[in-house]
């Protein structure tokens, strides 16, 4: 196997995301891009298990999600042209009356890193604009977020709008103050506590 | 009755003033860092172990917090009642109630909010802040990526453009501190009056049922996810 490989998804895990660029610009040349968009899927499903396991913290996350981006930058119009891309798609947002996006920007980035299409709506969401994201991108799945116990009852709304509207997408919802618990009392399909657990869980509801 | 109030150093300064012109003093005044909030495990952990340390001739414990991030699921106590105000966060304490903080925070949605406790307890940002954080990366991540990370790091505050300086007491120098950041920021800064009847009502055991909820001995805290906040 190619060693520049391996070269590339350490250079994702460190965040080193110029050399982590000129490595996959160089296999591209020779190699088949869907096994460099798996080495960097691999090498962010490894940070994304070293976060939940507490050994690296939000900054490892969010500089090795960087180096992944500009890798995807790179490897995007190859693929496309390839015809491999992202199968699911993932609407995410925060909800109405939260402004808050670093946990939510963290689970869009770590559902990029596991080739999902992500459509992110931003903060301070309605129901209704999640409903008709949801509708337009035929999206398989819906992700609410909210870091405040006074905004997350409006996750309780949206579920109910969703399934007023006939939408099908799976919801999920999440951030600090969300529990299991909670998920259950307002019907939602799905909680994660982190932002590697909800790409895990993503890729669970769509299996 | 014989109490005790737990409460958070944001408001430790306010409930040791308003005790002090008390008839029936709080037996005990003990508190925990506001950085706790970080990470509601621990702090609810801290206030645990806070709990057990109280002396046994109390019959209640105040707790001058609320559900702050979910950081009070979970309490209980063997010897004591606990009465915690209904509220989600410093906010309802701020403004007197879970709702009157809701009504301003939906008029004022970014806003940031401070009183001479928060600002004592060093949760305003500030350059000194900023500068920390940003050596902190780039001794850990180096020079590009401390750039990025300082982003992010700002992100936090982004929603943000006024900031509502609570006056509870007089302190000319939380107020310089909390102008300060607004200048740093560049928000907009307000200073109104706190709505002190909670503490106060609190430590006058004017307890009903609206405002405040009761926990019996050896009952678990639980989320009643509604305008209650708690329940057992």
């Amino acid at each position: 196997m190619n060693p520049d490989f391996e070269n590339l998804a350490e250079s994702v895990r460190k965040g080193r995301k110029d050399s982590a660029r000129e490595i996959a610009g160089k296999l591209l040349e020779s190699e088949n891009p869907a096994d460099i968009l798996n080495a960097i899927l691999s090498a962010m499903a490894d940070i994304g298990a070293r976060f939940k396991a507490g050994e690296i913290f939000v900054p490892e996350v969010l500089v090795a999600a960087r180096a992944m981006n500009s890798v995807l930058e790179v490897l995007e119009p190859v693929l496309v042209k390839s015809g491999l891309q992202p199968k699911h798609c993932v609407v995410i947002g925060t909800v109405f009356g939260d402004l808050h996006d670093i946990g939510k920007n963290l689970v869009a980035m770590m559902l990029r890193g596991a080739n999902f299409k992500v459509v992110d709506l931003g903060v301070n969401v309605s129901a209704d604009k999640f409903v008709s994201a949801a509708r337009d991108n035929n999206a398989d799945i819906v992700a609410l977020s909210a870091l405040l116990t006074t905004t997350m009852p409006s996750m309780g709304s949206i579920v109910e709008a969703f399934r007023k509207s006939g939408v099908q997408a799976k919801i999920i919802v999440g951030g600090a103050p969300v529990s299991q618990e909670f998920a259950d009392k307002i019907g939602a399909d799905g909680y994660s506590k982190d932002a590697a657990s909800a790409a895990d869980l993503c890729k669970r509801l769509v299996a | 009755m014989k109490f005790s109030v737990l409460c958070c150093d944001i408001f430790k300064d306010d409930v040791l003033r308003m005790s002090a012109a008390l008839d029936n003093r709080p037996l005990q005044i003990e508190s925990f860092k506001a950085e706790s909030h970080l990470n509601p495990d621990k702090m609810r952990s801290v206030v645990m172990s806070k709990l057990r340390e109280f002396s046994p001739e109390n019959e209640r414990i105040l707790l001058m917090f609320g559900l702050c991030g979910n950081a009070a699921l979970g309490l209980y106590s063997d010897n004591f009642e606990l009465v915690i105000p209904r509220v989600h966060d410093c906010r309802g304490i701020f403004f007197g109630s879970a709702a009157a903080a809701q009504d301003f925070t939906s008029n004022n949605p970014r806003a940031f909010f401070a009183s001479p406790g928060y600002i004592n307890a060093g949760l305003l940002p500030s350059k000194d802040t900023f500068e920390r954080a940003r050596a902190k990366y780039v001794s850990e991540y180096g020079e590009d990526s401390a750039d990025f990370l300082m982003e992010a790091f700002a992100d936090q505050f982004a929603s943000y453009d006024e900031i509502f300086y609570m006056q509870f007491h007089d302190s000319a120098q939380s107020r310089r501190a909390c102008a300060e950041c607004a200048r740093f920021m560049k928000w907009k800064f307000v200073e109104i009056a706190a709505d002190k009847t909670l503490i106060s009502d609190a430590l006058n055991m004017r307890i009903d049922d609206g405002r405040f909820f009761v926990l019996p001995r050896g009952k678990i805290l639980k989320a009643s996810y509604d305008d209650g906040i708690f329940s057992i």
